[in-house]
């Protein structure tokens, strides 16, 4: 026996209100829910008791999950959180996978070219960096900073903005997410990823910053060019997975 | 039941996927129940995760599907996973059939 809209319309309220995030998992339970109270009515039970016998089975579902602390989710959210860990340590070994590959091929020639230029011409001003010349490596850094996105912007896939505009980056533009459930487990995977490792260059290199620690120019050189790096890597990996993202169909709806 | 089925649960379902194609999750609960007449019902708690484990490492592969205006989430084995599927199978089938000759010695002496 088939659905009518206001079973429908009960089934989706009751799913807003486990404020699932990924769209994936959302209608594959919806799927399940929807066909297994149809099954539960073809055998004469009335849609109420199915519908309350479907949730029961996932009601004691319970799962650990990190969130800065360790919480517990339980029923649905439970099992979208095992979900989401079993996606994130796949991305995350497919990620550095991908990053070891970029150190081991020629491309690494090309990194390394960076910071022979970079330690000859950039930095000839003065020897080390700290807070008293801060201004000026601030000033230096912004722009190289500009110079390396703009350099990572070329180097990649010429439909990069359309990969950017489907991929996680979406998820900072949009304040909804929730209620729409549209975003798939494998984008977050790779943005927490890419803020992870950003953010860990960024705060390594302003702790000695900080400490008034005498950096030396081949040190910087170095770290610079692991950040630039790291960052068009990942704008690569997030580009090379575009693909990775159409066949789950995510942002088709 | 449950304590046996634990371990065994990811190798029943590539079995039934090597046997079917592809299938649903809600399917497969319903052709355990349906092929051990009821006596082994597989939770959604069980399921799932171990679908989506299956996923992530590339044993299976998924596809999706409209359906009554739903959208129906379709599980396959995928080429890599088919050596890791028929391997399983005849670990279970081997770990059965010792099972039975400790749990039925006489029959087994005949």
């Amino acid at each position: 026996m088939k659905l009518n809209k206001i079973q429908i319309a009960e089934i989706e309220g009751y799913f807003s209100d486990w404020n699932l995030v990924y769209k994936e998992f959302y209608d594959e339970m919806f799927d399940h829910y929807c066909t297994e109270i149809e099954t539960k009515m073809d055998n004469g039970i009335d849609f109420h008791t199915a519908f309350n016998e479907t949730h029961q089975q996932f009601e004691n579902l319970e799962e650990k999950v990190s969130w800065g602390e360790i919480t517990r989710v339980y029923g649905l959210k439970a099992l979208e959180s095992s979900q989401y860990s079993a996606v994130d340590k796949k991305v995350k070994s497919e990620y550095f996978k991908f990053i070891l590959k970029q150190l081991f091929s020629p491309r690494i020639l090309f990194w390394i070219i960076v910071i022979i230029v970079q330690y000859k011409f950039l930095y000839n001003q003065f020897d080390i960096i700290s807070l008293e010349n801060s201004k000026w490596s601030f000033l230096g850094g912004f722009f190289i900073g500009i110079s390396y996105l703009l350099l990572a912007l070329t180097f990649s896939n010429s439909s990069l903005i359309d990969s950017l505009k489907n991929s996680s980056f979406k998820f900072l533009l949009n304040t909804s997410f929730k209620k729409d459930a549209r975003f798939g487990i494998r984008k977050i995977a790779i943005l927490k990823l890419f803020i992870f490792s950003i953010l860990t260059i960024i705060l390594f290199f302003e702790f000695f910053a900080l400490l008034n620690f005498p950096i030396s120019k081949i040190s910087l050189t170095v770290f610079v060019t692991l950040f630039a790096f790291i960052f068009s890597t990942t704008i690569a990996y997030l580009t090379k997975t575009k693909l990775f993202f159409k066949d789950i169909n995510i942002l088709k709806i | 039941m449950n304590q046996h089925l634990k371990g065994s649960l990811s190798t029943i379902i590539l079995k039934l996927l090597h046997d079917n194609g592809r299938m649903y999750g809600y399917e497969i609960t319903q052709k355990v129940k349906e092929l051990t007449q009821d006596d082994i019902q597989i939770t959604e708690g069980a399921l799932y995760p171990i679908l989506h484990k299956l996923e992530a490492e590339e044993v299976l592969t998924a596809e999706t599907e409209k359906v009554d205006g739903r959208v129906r989430k379709y599980y396959k084995i995928t080429p890599k996973g088919n050596a890791v599927a028929v391997d399983r199978i005849a670990e279970l089938k081997a770990f059965a059939e010792n099972l039975n000759l400790i749990l039925n010695p006489k029959l087994s002496l005949s």
